[in-house]
């Protein structure tokens, strides 16, 4: 699903229901006009960092918010995590870290590695579905990025 | 110190002295046998005018020399002593032979049985027979030497021996010289030396039986020998002066006899001068009264030289030329006859009284010369007693200070008895260990204070230990049991050692208490037991690291048997796998802190690595240098394979708990979101039993969610360090009370002050969350619900409680209330996962706490959790 539209919501997520479900609900509530949903880490970076600098994509599209699941196959979220916060004008980026894990070892690695938000997706339908909810209208609503104003 | 006790003491005459004596003996004789071969006077009387050493004398001399150098030199050769035996036999012989000729009178031939005697002396004694004393003294000197180092001939010994050399030594330098001393008691004065040099070489050379006579009996035969002398000194006087008497008897005699003599010779010169006037006298007869007077003199003369046969003759010639006779008138003629005869007469006297007075005056230098040497050898012999006495009582004295200082000083008890075993003295220390005053034990039998005795009384006995085992000494193992004045027995080590005294021989027992030591040592045998049989291999090792012990479980572990290992380098023989820089470090802790504890990899035998934690300790010698090391290695390998398995099992459960959280809940929330999704999208087509059965799906989902969930809990629970802080509980109770409170407002609530503790403020908010939240939970059905909670400090420990009334548990269950998934009460009647009460438990026991609980079943239940005061260090 890459399109040439911006992009405001880049979905990092290898378990297609989970994925489903997020962008059901994200849909619902009619914050996000335009949602990428990469399957794995690796995707995650081709899309952020193009192999090739083709004319359509010298000028970058950011997305205004990084959803990122930890565990994926080929490249995990802290990966890309680390790569993106490496970058200088990527960093900017806010990330949620959004995932199953509730142990603290991937919550504080996940902090120390620059994640603007974690959190852990509730088993419970309403709790998520409610989750997901705040999630988009905080970060993309409430929240003040730069990005808006340039 | 005690050992000087038992050196053989320094004799003044060392035994090169006597021996010497006896070679001179010995040859002496042979010179005087020489002598009698080649006749040479010399030889045989040294001195002229005394009598000569009898060739049976100079025999006799040899064989007791001789017999008396074999003994000295090899009495314990049989051979030798044989001999000696022998030539002693021989002696005896000699001198009894002459004794029973002198006793019967008669002669058996045995004095001239070799050589004549031709001297002088066969006038007045019978020729070639000793002395009777010289007899006497063969015979008993005789006995001596068949008693050679016989310790219970001692004293007869030296009586016989001392009695020789003084009458020889009186021989010697007096009776000689006395010409009228009988002449069978006079000895040759080599013969005397022989005597003396023997007998005291004889008695010097047999040093064991000095210790047998004691000081006060070597004195009385001093002062009996003096006694002797005096008495022969007595005699001598007694016989002298009545020879003196009548010597000065004689002399008057003889003086009375000149008198007269002189008295006659006036008369008869008388006579002769007036012969003319009588020659006319046709009768020729005296008829004047000097002619009378002459008579009568010549009458007096005659009585007073009655003895004298000479004179008799002469006065009675004088007589018939003073009688008248007829026909042969009184003249001139005869009276010059009367002058001549009477004047020879006087002649006589007078010769005789010069030679009886010049008798007397020999006789007097004679006897006081003798008298002065006498004396001088009394008074020598007395100051020599004297001498010795002061001597003895002076060294006594010191040598008793000495003794008594070096007795109370000593560390150990002492007790020294005389050879009797009768106690002569003690030292505090004794009086201190047994309990008795001094003088209660003084002159007590040993068994007084060792029942057993002190092995020492029976007199052989004595003497073995005395030469062989010349002392005793602590350690050697003479254990006894001692008793005190109470009666009570304990153990003691007894030392013993001679002591050398002037009462004779007596014994010094130390006696040490050992009951300490018996006590330690059964300790130390226990320990010894213990070592040898515990599971960990335990070895020391000296300074050098050679091993010095080596326990049962050591030679199991390491396979090497004790023998093999000990004193080889520990390094050798087991091989520490251990770098040079370890080593090192570990010395250096070792000899810092006096101990080192760690894990080191051995080598067995076999070459297989033991991986071991070893103890080592330093043992330290009293200087506080390091002397050896002692190790205690346990069986690490074991342990090390299990760690390793643990580790992996913690390692997978870790994974697994990260997949479980990652990946079980993702299907969970799949289905209960696509559940959802239908049960909204699809409402049209769902009737009423899709939508119970979606129900029951999404219900069932959502507990399994919870399930795992409050199982991730747990185990993180169990993962998670703990971190201290102090934690006011009654705050933090209020505080969870009062939002619970908001959740069931119907409950009420009673909460007591509580001592604060320090502990994981999170897990212990935790516990309360759960414990107040199970009691919220089990007693909010009822309208009177009452949760009451509160703690106090018991000794150790704070102990809290929870107390609801709600419906309570089956007290018979109460064991499984704490266990995981362990539910009581059914998921219809309250809600659970079994997961909260399991999760109290391993937070308090994690804090070195207890959880327990109490309920009768239907009026509620309390709950208590213990956190330790101490337990602030444990944070696993």
């Amino acid at each position: 699903m890459i399109t040439q539209q911006p992009v405001d919501v880049l979905l990092v997520e290898d378990d297609a229901f989970d994925a489903e479900l997020i962008i059901r609900e994200i849909k619902k509530h009619g914050v996000i006009n335009n949602l990428v949903h990469l399957r794995d880490g690796e995707e995650a970076l081709n899309f952020i960092f193009p192999e090739q600098e083709t004319p359509e994509r010298t000028k970058r599209v950011l997305p205004k918010l990084i959803l990122l699941d930890i565990k994926m196959p080929k490249v995990n979220g802290f990966e890309v995590l680390e790569r993106i916060k490496m970058d200088d004008q990527l960093r900017k980026i806010p990330i949620v870290i959004l995932t199953s894990s509730k142990e603290s070892p991937d919550i504080s690695r996940g902090y120390a590695l620059g994640a603007n938000s974690y959190i852990v997706k509730p088993v419970s339908f309403d709790k998520f579905s409610a989750t997901i909810k705040e999630l988009g209208f905080y970060w993309l609503l409430v929240n003040q990025t730069e990005s808006q104003y340039r | 110190m005690e050992r000087n006790f038992t050196k053989k003491p320094i004799y003044f005459f060392s035994e090169r002295l006597p021996l010497g004596a006896v070679a001179v003996t010995l040859a002496l004789s042979l010179l005087v046998i020489a002598g009698w071969i080649w006749r040479i006077d010399f030889l045989l009387r040294i001195y002229p005018g005394q009598v000569s050493m009898k060739f049976n004398s100079a025999l006799g001399l040899l064989f007791a020399a001789a017999a008396t150098w074999l003994l000295a030199t090899g009495a314990h050769n049989g051979r030798r002593r044989l001999i000696a035996y022998w030539l002693v036999l021989f002696m005896c012989l000699i001198g009894a032979v002459t004794l029973w000729e002198y006793i019967s009178g008669s002669d058996v031939g045995i004095d001239e049985l070799v050589v004549t005697d031709t001297s002088f002396e066969r006038l007045i004694h019978p020729g070639g027979r000793m002395s009777l004393l010289a007899a006497v003294q063969f015979v008993v000197l005789g006995t001596c030497l068949f008693c050679w180092n016989r310790c219970a001939t001692a004293i007869y010994q030296f009586t016989c021996l001392s009695l020789i050399g003084f009458i020889s030594s009186l021989m010697l330098v007096g009776v000689n010289f006395i010409n009228d001393a009988p002449h069978m008691l006079k000895m040759a004065l080599h013969l005397s030396l022989g005597f003396i040099l023997l007998s005291m070489a004889t008695w010097y050379l047999q040093p064991a039986l000095h210790d047998r006579v004691r000081f006060e009996r070597r004195l009385y035969t001093g002062f009996g020998s003096v006694l002797l002398l005096v008495i022969v000194i007595a005699v001598y006087t007694s016989f002298n002066n009545r020879e003196r008497i009548k010597q000065s008897f004689w002399i008057k005699h003889t003086s009375e006899v000149i008198l007269a003599l002189s008295e006659f010779i006036g008369s008869a010169t008388d006579l002769k001068d007036s012969a003319h006037f009588f020659s006319g006298n046709d009768h020729g007869q005296l008829a004047s009264p000097a002619a009378g007077t002459a008579l009568s003199q010549l009458q007096k003369i005659k009585t007073l030289t009655i003895d004298n046969v000479l004179q008799q003759k002469r006065v009675d010639s004088l007589l018939n030329l003073l009688h008248p006779q007829k026909g042969i008138p009184f003249g001139r003629e005869r009276a010059k006859q009367v002058l001549d005869i009477s004047e020879r007469m006087a002649a006589v006297e007078n010769n005789l009284l010069l030679k009886r007075q010049e008798d007397n005056e020999k006789s007097i230098v004679s006897s006081n010369r003798i008298f002065f040497v006498f004396i001088v050898f009394a008074c020598v012999l007395l100051t020599g007693l004297f001498v010795a006495v002061r001597y003895n009582y002076l060294a006594r004295e010191k040598s008793e200070e000495k003794f008594k200082a070096l007795l109370e000083s000593a560390p150990d008890a002492k007790v020294i008895t005389d050879e009797r075993g009768i106690i002569q003295l003690v030292n505090l220390q004794t009086e201190q260990m047994f309990g008795y005053k001094r003088e209660e034990l003084v002159g007590k039998p040993v068994e007084t204070l060792m029942p057993e005795g002190i092995g020492v009384r029976d007199a052989d006995h004595r003497l073995d230990f005395i030469h062989e085992s010349p002392m005793r000494e602590m350690g050697s193992g003479l254990e006894l049991n001692a008793r005190r004045k109470n009666n009570s027995m304990f153990p003691v080590e007894i030392s013993l050692a001679p002591i050398r005294t002037e009462e004779g021989l007596w014994v010094s027992a130390s006696i040490r208490d050992i009951e300490e030591r018996k006590k330690a040592q059964t300790r130390i045998a226990s320990l010894a037991k213990i070592i040898d049989n515990t599971s960990e291999a335990v070895f020391s090792s000296n300074e050098f690291f050679k091993i010095m012990s080596w326990n049962k479980a050591a030679e199991d572990l390491f396979g090497f048997t004790e023998k093999e290992a000990m004193g080889k380098p520990v390094v050798n023989l087991i091989r520490p796998q251990v770098g040079e820089n370890e080593r090192k470090h570990i010395r250096t802790e070792l000899h810092k802190a006096g101990f080192w504890k760690g894990e080191i990899t051995y080598l067995r035998k076999d070459g297989a690595p033991l991986y071991l934690s070893v103890s080592n300790t330093v043992t330290r010698d009293p200087q506080g240098r390091v002397d050896g090391y002692i190790s205690v290695c346990m069986d690490y390998s074991h342990r090390k394979k299990l760690e390793e398995q643990l580790r992996a099992a913690n390692t997978e459960l870790e994974a697994f708990t990260y997949s479980v959280s990652h990946d079980l809940r993702a299907p969970i929330r799949a289905i209960i979101g696509f559940t959802n999704i239908l049960e909204t999208e699809y409402t049209g087509q769902l009737d009423g039993e899709a939508r119970r059965l979606t129900g029951i799906i999404k219900t069932n989902t959502e507990r399994m969610g919870n399930l795992i969930d409050d199982l991730l809990g747990f185990t993180r629970t169990s993962r998670q360090n703990i971190i201290r802080s102090n934690i006011s509980m009654t705050a933090m109770v209020n505080e969870l009370a009062t939002a619970f409170h908001q959740g069931y407002p119907k409950v009420a609530w009673e909460i007591h002050d509580m001592p604060e503790t320090k502990a994981d403020l999170t897990m212990i908010r935790q516990v309360w969350m759960n414990l107040i939240g199970n009691a919220v939970k089990y007693s909010s059905r009822r309208p009177d619900a009452k949760i009451e909670i509160g703690g106090a400090t018991t000794g150790f420990e704070h102990v809290y409680y929870i107390r609801d009334n709600g419906v309570g548990f089956n007290p018979a269950y109460q064991s499984k209330l704490f266990q995981v998934f362990q539910r009581l009460h059914s998921q219809e009647e309250f809600e659970g996962t079994g997961v909260g009460l399991a999760i109290v438990e391993k937070i308090v026991s994690k804090h070195g706490g207890r959880v327990w609980a109490e309920s009768d079943g239907h009026t509620g239940a309390i709950f208590y959790f213990s956190l330790p005061i101490n337990e602030e260090k444990t944070n696993i």
